[in-house]
């Protein structure tokens, strides 16, 4: 602007301009995202601590205390009343209901030890893949790939008469065990693993490997001592992704782990009864479930992801 | 190798050691096969190492698909289903049932089928949008950039039969949250029964998208970040602006991983189960029915399982066939093939 | 490697997979006689303290576990597939016949299992028809319910109103007074919500002298003329005498006891646990109701519906004899009546009725006036398919005329679709 033009005609869109508009842009749609993603998580944990009248109410407040109580117990010290409206009752009913802990105790144990065979396996597979060209590895490939697009429905009844036909004529017990359950996601998640892998390990140059067995290590040392701690990243983000498909299954669960190695994902929906539907004891025992997950996943996250966006563009 | 070789390292090599097997001038059952002395040694390493891997998805995939189109020709209903090979051969019968448009599950079952579709585009296109968005957004550089990428992706973290449950809990007509507070802003005159009308699969949609779209965004950002920054220069110095970047040059680079992860997204929704399953509850309305979930019921409620195994056959059919389409379109295109 | 190391090598891992694997083997089977019952509160206590008892009596140890509602349904057909799991179970009538067809249930005439179980005789004819599929005697009935007409006296007394009509006629007059008296249309408030349409749109039916299937349960019949007039009363109620509370389309047991106890309605149709129900609520009394058999249609005699619970023993059980006698031991009358009284139902036997428990004059009433007018859904194979296809068009029925959609002749086409869906399930 020069002095000839106290005040411009028409406000031109300068590179400065537009990059502050662009950033104030993206500031606000990040803001939104973070909303849209974290809000819900906000709702579990606060619905986690009403009653169920609050529950049903049809004017439910975001947050415990309504604005009139959040006043008296901030403004007037009320603590009694931060007391009586925080419901966390939900939190100690909730074990009496279902058999929570059990629950809990066999999910961690299904999805713990599957994601330990899965990484194994696939590990073992991957590296194959990696490193080695053999006959038949586009159809194996293939067939991996394959796998993704099996409805589970497919295999489901078919899966459980070869639980009861080894059950009938082997001494081994394969409906509602931990190893019958294990085993069918081990092999579900092995294919998605092995293709996750095998791009983490494209990613290392065989060179080191080569200059271990120059060393005299064999091939399997070579992998397991070279090969490994240096795909630590992209392992660690596999196996978390085994450990969620795990943990999130129900088609199979409720077919094939009813009964005592019942896993929280099917057992949560005993919440919801002919007569009602418990909606704070359940977002109770989710949040249980979830804020640690959660925590252990922000503060490991740097490996993770990292792991997540290099193995992103391998192909 | 350099470095320390503690009694631990020691001990493991000597485990290892003894691995039979693994170590390539041992002799191992594999070498009575003829094909198998032919290879090289790398290559008889590879296939021990794929050996687990392959004994295990034959016994849990290619055994029960086998199987369960086997059953899909026979009439295996109720009184059988404690004696599956007694059930007669009825060569086609169930497919004809199940797709025929004279049958009332015929009649539902291609509803389920098209429903399915709409599920996985719809879920396709909003996990798409809102992950490209995401992705861009981190990819600016700003402060507090990584703590926002690990915020973005807790709802992918987070175990999914609880998200469903806490998004099924919001969309409750009378006490759910989306309703109250779209009345309150006057968005809506009155109340939307997300769950049971018209608009369940708009709910189910967004669920499930919410659960999913870190997945895209965190592939899309590392497209992203891989796009060489003499790209962009380039296109500066020839005159485009933001747009013009954008357009010529992020999204023709991300075609790749887009491609991939579209994919992707789209077979794994339509085979989903756990969200429908979740959303919809014991009694799924029609106009979000999805397939997979309906065989279930019905294969399960009236242990039809002849006829249940007929329409996976179908939907497993369907989903390769629009891969196929899919893989056609890609390598008609300029872009570089994806290569599995 | 030497052959030295592989061997020790193996040696251990050979004994690691094997204790492994022993943690997969099947267990050899406790002995015990395995049961199951559905989840309900109060039974914890009772089965401790009567497998307690049994033990004492006859050495045979009895354990017992209970499902969920939900999972019942899907852990039974998964054990007939199977052919293992418990060796006693809770029979629910409805499930029964395809249950018996798939190879579930043991015979109970046979030898082993007769010489131990309750004579047939004690029991009623409508429960034997109940608890015989195919000609295979399948269960022994366990406990039952019958609804009944029942209204808070008081409520009815302030509206000058008589209470307990006799036939529908009555019903409406009655309830046309009542709301003059009052000013509410909640004189008569039956559950609609979830599958309760079906079971009313059958009572009513029966009221009318009409019946849900034919004489040999190979075709429908409740598409019949009494069919559309009892279904049109049904609905008429609702928005022509609004005698029935709108608010009713929502309500399962849960909600129409709620309502009744809390004295939103006058008057219901349940069984006794509506009646445990009100009477649990503070400020109310058993003194206040009045029960009777519902009212007649223009056609026919009484007609309420009953449920029946039943206890078997499976196919695939090896200790038929000791199943026979824990059932026995169940069905004495006093246990049996203690078991009902708990879980709000009634025993099926005189025996039973004649305790204790059930000696006041009040369930005289259930047994006198309202048993002999009780049916329940046919036993017949696709029958589910049939009450599913029932409770839909009642109550997509109910839906419309709620909300003004219904015209004359809707009625008589959606039975009829319903009627050819039937027809489909019952050919298959």
């Amino acid at each position: 602007m020069t002095a000839r033009n106290p005040l411009p005609e028409e406000w031109t869109l300068t590179e400065d301009r537009a990059d502050f508009l662009f950033d104030l842009l993206s500031r606000g749609v990040l803001g939104l995202y973070l909303t849209f993603a974290l809000f819900p998580i906000y709702w579990m944990l606060m619905m986690s601590l009403r009653t169920r009248a609050e529950i049903a109410e049809s004017d439910p407040d975001f947050f415990v205390l309504s604005t009139d109580e959040l006043r008296r117990v901030v403004l007037e010290g009320d603590l009694d009343l931060l007391a009586a409206e925080v419901e966390y009752e939900n939190y100690l009913d909730m074990w009496d209901q279902i058999p929570l802990l059990d629950f809990y105790i066999n999910s961690l144990i299904i999805a713990g030890v599957t994601t330990v065979l899965a990484l194994v396996i696939a590990i073992m597979g991957g590296y194959a893949f990696s490193r080695h060209d053999f006959p038949g590895k586009r159809y194996i490939g293939g067939g991996l790939l394959a796998t993704q697009m099996i409805p589970g429905v497919l295999i489901l009844f078919p899966m459980f008469l070869l639980f009861i036909w080894i059950q009938t004529e082997t001494p081994f017990k394969m409906r509602d065990t931990y190893h019958g359950i294990i085993f069918v996601y081990t092999t579900f998640t092995v294919p998605v693993a092995i293709w996750m892998l095998r791009g983490f390990f494209d990613s290392i140059p065989a060179s080191m490997e080569e200059a271990a067995r120059v060393d005299g290590c064999t091939r399997f040392q070579a992998l397991y001592r070279v090969v490994i701690p240096m795909a630590a990243p992209g392992i660690a983000a596999t196996g978390m992704f085994v450990f969620l498909i795990a943990f999130n299954e129900v088609l199979f669960a409720s077919v094939l782990a009813t009964g005592e190695v019942m896993p929280f994902a099917i057992g949560i929906r005993r919440f919801e009864t002919q007569a009602t539907t418990y909606w704070g004891e359940m977002m109770a025992a989710s949040s249980l479930a979830t804020i640690p997950i959660l925590l252990l996943f922000v503060l490991f996250q740097q490996p993770i992801v990292e792991g997540l966006t290099e193995g992103g563009v391998k192909q | 190798m350099a470095g320390s070789r503690s009694v631990l390292t020691r001990r493991l090599e000597g485990i290892t050691d003894r691995l039979p097997g693994v170590r390539e001038h041992v002799p191992s059952i594999g070498h009575r096969l003829p094909f198998y002395r032919r290879l090289t040694a790398g290559q008889q390493f590879a296939y021990k190492l794929m050996a687990p891997a392959l004994a295990m998805m034959f016994v849990v995939h290619l055994v029960p698909i086998v199987w369960g189109v086997t059953i899909s020709f026979m009439g295996l209903e109720n009184e059988f289903i404690s004696r599956w090979y007694d059930a007669p051969f009825v060569g086609l019968e169930n497919f004809q049932d199940t797709l025929g448009s004279s049958t009332p599950v015929g009649e539902d079952f291609r509803n389920s089928l098209q429903k399915t579709v709409l599920f996985a585009s719809g879920t396709l296109v909003v996990t798409y949008v809102l992950g490209l968005g995401a992705a861009l957004v981190l990819n600016q550089k700003f402060k507090g950039r990584f703590i926002a990428r690990t915020l973005l992706l807790l709802p992918w973290v987070a175990p999914a039969v609880v998200s469903l449950y806490i998004w099924r809990m919001m969309f409750q007509a009378q006490s759910g949250l989306i309703n109250n507070v779209l009345l309150d802003l006057g968005l809506i005159g009155e109340t939307i029964y997300w769950l049971r009308g018209e608009h369940t699969m708009v709910a189910l949609i967004l669920a499930h998208s919410w659960t999913q779209f870190p997945l895209v965004m965190i592939f899309l950002y590392a497209g992203l970040q891989s796009i060489p920054q003499q790209l962009y220069e380039a296109a500066a110095i020839d005159g485009a602006g933001r747009w013009g970047k954008f357009r010529y040059v992020t999204m023709p680079q991300l075609k790749p991983v887009s491609a991939v992860i579209v994919l992707l997204m789209f077979l794994w929704t339509m085979i989903n189960f756990t969200a429908p399953y979740i959303v919809l509850g014991p009694a799924p309305p029609d106009e979000a029915y999805v397939a997979i979930l309906f065989i279930e019921n019905y294969a399960f409620q009236y242990n039809a399982f002849g006829r249940g195994a007929a329409m996976s056959v179908v939907l497993f059919v369907l989903a390769m066939a629009l891969a196929l389409l899919y893989y056609r379109f890609l390598f008609d295109d300029e872009t570089t093939g994806t290569g599995a | 490697m030497d052959p030295k190391t592989r061997r020790n090598f193996l040696k251990v891992s050979g004994a690691a997979t094997a204790v492994g694997l022993a943690g997969c083997l099947q267990e050899g089977g406790s002995g015990a006689l395995q049961t199951q019952y559905m989840k309900a509160p109060g039974y914890e206590d009772f089965f401790s303290k009567h497998t307690e008892k049994f033990k004492e009596e006859t050495g045979i140890k009895v354990e017992y576990e209970f499902l969920g509602w939900s999972d019942a349904r899907q852990e039974m057909s998964n054990n007939i597939s199977a052919q293992d799991g418990p060796d006693v179970q809770e029979i629910a009538s409805t499930w029964m016949p395809a249950q018996v067809e798939a190879g579930g249930w043991a015979d109970l005439d046979s030898e082993e299992a007769s010489q131990h179980l309750p004579d047939k005789s004690n029991y009623p004819e409508g429960a034997l028809d109940v608890a015989t599929f195919d000609g295979q005697y399948t269960g022994v009935p366990w406990f039952w319910g019958p609804r009944a007409w029942q209204e808070v006296g008081t409520m009815m007394d302030d509206a000058g109103v008589e209470g307990s009509p006799e036939d529908w006629d009555d019903l409406v007059s009655q309830g046309n007074a009542y709301k003059e008296a009052t000013g509410n249309s909640d004189y008569f408030g039956v559950m609609s919500g979830g599958i309760e349409p079906g079971r009313n749109f059958a009572m009513f039916l029966w009221q009318n002298g009409g019946s849900l299937l034919n004489e040999d349960n190979t075709e429908p019949a409740f598409n019949s003329q009494a069919g559309v007039d009892a279904m049109n009363f049904y609905k008429d109620l609702i928005i022509e005498h609004e005698i029935i509370p709108e608010a009713s389309l929502e309500w399962e047991q849960a909600g129409v006891q709620g309502a009744f106890a809390g004295n939103q309605i006058a008057s219901t149709w349940g069984a006794l646990g509506t009646t445990n129900a009100y009477t649990d609520e503070d400020g109310n009394s058993r003194e206040d109701l009045r029960v009777s058999a519902p009212p007649t249609g223009p056609n026919g005699d009484q007609g309420t519906f009953f449920g029946m619970e039943l206890l078997g023993i499976t196919a695939w059980s090896d200790k038929v004899e000791e199943a026979a006698q824990w059932i026995d031991y169940l069905a004495q009358p006093e246990v049996n009546a203690e078991l009902a009284d708990i879980v709000g139902f009634l025993p099926p036997t005189e025996g039973g009725m004649n305790t204790d428990l059930y000696s006041d004059p009040f369930y005289d009433i259930f047994a006198d006036e309202v048993f002999p007018a009780a049916k329940t859904y046919p036993q017949v194979l696709g029958w589910s398919e049939i009450e599913t296809v029932i409770y839909e068009t009642a109550t997509e029925i109910l839906n419309s005329a709620v909300t003004g959609d219904w015209s004359e002749g809707d009625t008589q086409a959606a039975l009829d679709d319903a009627a050819s869906v039937a027809q489909d399930a019952l050919d298959n």
